[in-house]
């Protein structure tokens, strides 16, 4: 059985999530590779719609989905799940298909990842196969495992700050880069593609400096004037 | 952001695909502000496991006042680097919600580069629409028709350590290497791409 959780602090705020990626008891150790599939969107790019070719192709590529669509929305509003006027997050639930995102409170919002996982399992187990690497996906190559992770904008996550200071990218960075590490711990080789528009290409080169620093360091600074 | 350190560095590799790359910044910011600007910090890119990078830039240029000046960065010397000039303007040759020839050729690009990397995908484009862009020999065709005639030159600047410019010419045989493969030629001028000036 294979399984996936991305896990985040209680306290953390929506937005400032805990980057951990446990890919837990996941089988996928007859693969001999993984790929992780990664798409930046540009500035005002959002995965709630398919405008440009980034969401085009990050939607049809074959994956594991480690990462969904999700952005920080800073005021607070009625919570769809639970009623409650609070923060919320606008979440794109693309493993249920959902096109428009929910403004959820934080506690739904883990809610809604536990029900992920749990929903991911419950389709693992119903798999049948104990053999075949879950991740593994049609059209892939062969002892490959599929991932892919999709990204908003960073004006869509960080909104006034992210369009004109591109704030907000390098979290998503850091969320591959745990990313990579779980899928490091599960297999003998990780390819990384990734694919960014505008802003999501500069994401793209923050990843390839964040994957050359082999230890602690602080993060980089991204100033922009 | 590191690797986890008991992780060896050299399994993991790296592919880019870079359309358009825009730091936003201004480029005389860029000149002075040294390593505080975003432009800067991402000029150079030597990381060990940076595999292939592929960078679309399309030629024709936004204004200053939109501070769209793209990067042409620094790769390292192991680093397998393919920089193409394509048609359109940054976001707009990205659209994927109508069918102009820049659109189609920036698809056929992204597709073919995904592939290359690895990345699969399932089953059909999924957009309707977008099944006619997948069909390669036809934006080929257009690419010729295209190049048949005198367009008007443009040139674009870009953030960059070297004195590079993205240039379209008025006319050309081939748009750009894409093109020239996709012909089955081996040579040819280039109505589009990356050169140094003075």
């Amino acid at each position: 059985m294979s399984s996936l959780s991305s896990s985040s602090s209680g306290s953390s705020a929506p937005g400032d999530l805990d980057p951990d990626v446990d890919l837990g008891d996941s089988p996928g150790n007859s693969a001999e590779r993984a790929v992780l599939s990664v798409f930046f969107g540009g500035t005002s790019s959002s995965f709630s719609n398919t405008n440009t070719h980034v969401e085009l192709f990050g939607r049809w590529a074959s994956g594991f989905v480690v990462h969904v669509s999700e952005f920080e929305n800073r005021a607070s509003r009625e919570c769809t799940e639970c009623g409650r006027v609070a923060p919320v997050t606008s979440v794109t639930l693309s493993y249920l298909a959902e096109t428009r995102p929910r403004s959820v409170c934080s506690p739904c919002l883990e809610e809604l990842r536990a029900k992920k996982l749990r929903m991911i399992m419950t389709q693992q187990a119903e798999g049948a196969d104990d053999d075949a690497p879950l991740e593994e996906s049609s059209g892939g190559a062969e002892g490959t495992a599929s991932f892919k992770m999709l990204f908003d904008g960073c004006g869509v996550t960080n909104g006034l700050m992210g369009t004109l200071f591109a704030v907000g990218l390098a979290p998503q960075v850091t969320r591959v880069v745990a990313a990579v590490n779980a899928l490091l711990a599960k297999f003998p080789a990780v390819t990384v593609n990734a694919m960014g528009l505008s802003r999501g290409g500069m994401a793209c080169l923050m990843l390839a400096h964040a994957l050359q620093v082999t230890q602690h360091s602080n993060n980089h600074l991204f100033l922009l004037f | 952001m590191f690797i986890s350190q008991g992780a060896d560095a050299s399994r993991v590799a790296l592919n880019l695909l870079l359309f358009d790359p825009v730091p936003g910044n201004s480029l005389t910011n860029a000149a002075v502000s040294g390593r505080l600007c975003f432009a800067n910090q991402c000029m150079h890119v030597d990381c060990a496991c940076l595999a292939r990078v592929v960078a679309l830039y399309p030629h024709e240029p936004l204004p200053d006042a939109a501070f769209h000046a793209p990067i042409i960065p620094r790769y390292g010397a192991h680093t397998q680097v393919v920089q193409e000039v394509i048609l359109g303007c940054h976001q707009g040759a990205c659209w994927s919600t109508t069918e102009s020839l820049a659109q189609r050729l920036s698809f056929c690009h992204i597709h073919e580069t995904l592939l290359s990397f690895g990345t699969a995908f399932e089953g059909a484009p999924p957009v309707d629409l977008t099944r006619k862009r997948v069909d390669k020999r036809q934006v080929i065709a257009d690419l010729n028709a295209y190049c048949s005639k005198k367009r008007t030159p443009t040139s674009r600047r870009v953030h960059c350590d070297r004195s590079v410019e993205i240039l379209a010419r008025e006319s050309g045989t081939h748009l750009n290497r894409w093109h020239m493969v996709g012909n089955g030629d081996s040579e040819g001028q280039f109505l589009c791409e990356i050169v140094e000036t003075t």
